[in-house]
């Protein structure tokens, strides 16, 4: 039988391990593979990941269907860990690892057409992203993958930290209108 | 464009970068402005889709059963702890969480990697009169060494623990009496450096009953607001 993440988290909600079983099952790959681009290493990828679904098996009372889909509130979950993570470590220049290290990767298996339709997207987000003005697109990976503060960006880059912002929201508008259909698939 | 002076830190809002302090008057700011609001609601389309850039990468199998691990013991518990419930609960109150308590509040990081697991009560000594003690099997995630046991006298009960870590910042321990599906308070407790604590549990017991430690913020709680990371049942 397939249910749908809305009704698998109803089941997680009643403590049900299952359940919960499927929900990670379905989404751990996607999890995983933000917090090892967020975090460079395998260890600390993987205890964000387990943080962030022990938070959603403890809590997961509090994910609320009106606002986005099961994946987009875990992912949010798994990067606000990764945030904490890194703003904890303070290492942020000694990780550039995920970047460096191509020959740890591995990539998923490709394993149904679920898994496949989602290979699509991440090519359309990768290539949204690669038609940003270069210096739109620094700001935004700084920002969300790279865990910085606006202030610590603006520093790095030596540029005001109200330039930043504006490219940040320039970036993001252009982003969304590219995406522009493929947002509703995503979430 | 919106009027909001507000409205440039939406971007650095969406993307996570905006210091801890900050996001949360941002947060609080969000409230009471609709336009930041819609704002937001916007530019969180974009945010969304950007974890789909990563590479993706399979986490090692080990991880899935280091979780199963933790959640199906808590699944346990939380049945165990439902079992009395389940049968005193008039039968049109639907079931949830052991306490039929809704929403968990936030837990706070330290208290989401320690919470866990638990325990079956097993009578174990009989010792002079009629006391005696209860084990409980505690596992919490960061202390596979903590152990909680229940010394009953008559009605009167003792917690002792050990090998306890701190609770957090601004938490404390606190147990709870579970009669009839209900949790009443039952005192709080802190542990000492060496992980222990005694507590005379405040509230009279009989058969039947149960005795749960949750994590509760500081001065305690008057319901639960955590799953138990302790349990002991009085057969």
């Amino acid at each position: 039988m397939h249910l749908a993440d809305e009704d698998l988290m109803q089941l997680v909600r009643r403590g049900d391990a299952e359940a919960f079983a499927v929900v990670y099952d379905r989404h751990a790959t996607a999890a995983f593979s933000l917090a090892y681009r967020m975090t460079g290493t395998r260890n600390a990828a993987e205890d964000v990941v387990q943080e962030a679904f022990l938070s959603l098996w403890r809590s997961g009372a509090r994910y609320d269907r009106a606002r986005g889909s099961v994946r987009t509130w875990i992912l949010g979950i798994v990067h606000n860990r990764a945030i904490d993570s890194l703003r904890r470590s303070m290492v942020h220049d000694r990780r550039r690892a995920s970047d460096e290290g191509i020959e740890e990767r591995f990539e998923a298996q490709e394993r149904t057409d679920v898994e496949a339709a989602r290979r699509d997207e991440a090519r359309e987000v990768r290539e949204a992203l690669g038609t940003l003005p270069p210096e739109q697109c620094k700001v935004i990976e700084l920002a969300y993958f790279g865990g910085f503060t606006h202030s610590e960006i603006a520093e790095m880059l030596s540029t005001p930290i109200g330039t930043v912002k504006g490219r940040m929201r320039l970036g993001l508008e252009k982003l969304r209108g590219q995406l522009g259909g493929l947002a509703e698939v995503v979430s | 464009m919106i009027g909001c002076a507000r409205h440039e830190e939406v971007a650095s809002y969406v993307l996570g970068a905006l210091p801890e302090e900050e996001n949360e008057r941002f947060e609080a700011h969000l409230e009471t402005c609709d336009d930041c609001m819609r704002e937001v609601a916007e530019l969180q389309v974009a945010a969304d889709a950007l974890p789909l850039a990563a590479v993706q990468v399979a986490p090692p199998p080990e991880l899935k059963d280091r979780l199963m691990t933790v959640v199906r013991s808590e699944a346990q518990l939380l049945q165990a702890a439902e079992a009395p419930a389940r049968e005193a609960a008039p039968p049109r109150e639907k079931r949830r969480r052991w306490w039929g308590l809704r929403p968990l509040p936030a837990i706070g990081l330290a208290t989401a990697v320690l919470a866990v697991a638990v325990v079956a009560g097993v009578l174990v000594t009989s010792g002079d009169n009629d006391a005696h003690t209860v084990q409980a099997k505690v596992t919490l995630v960061a202390a596979p060494n903590a152990r909680a046991s229940l010394e009953v006298k008559g009605d009167q009960g003792t917690l002792n623990v050990s090998g306890f870590p701190p609770p957090g910042n601004n938490r404390v321990y606190q147990a709870w009496r579970m009669r009839g599906g209900k949790p009443v308070p039952a005192g709080l407790f802190r542990v000492g450096g060496d992980g222990k604590a005694t507590l005379a549990i405040e509230e009279p017991l009989k058969t039947g009953d149960q005795v749960l430690v949750t994590i509760e913020p500081g001065g305690g709680s008057a319901q639960p607001t955590s799953n138990p990371i302790a349990a002991a049942s009085l057969a």
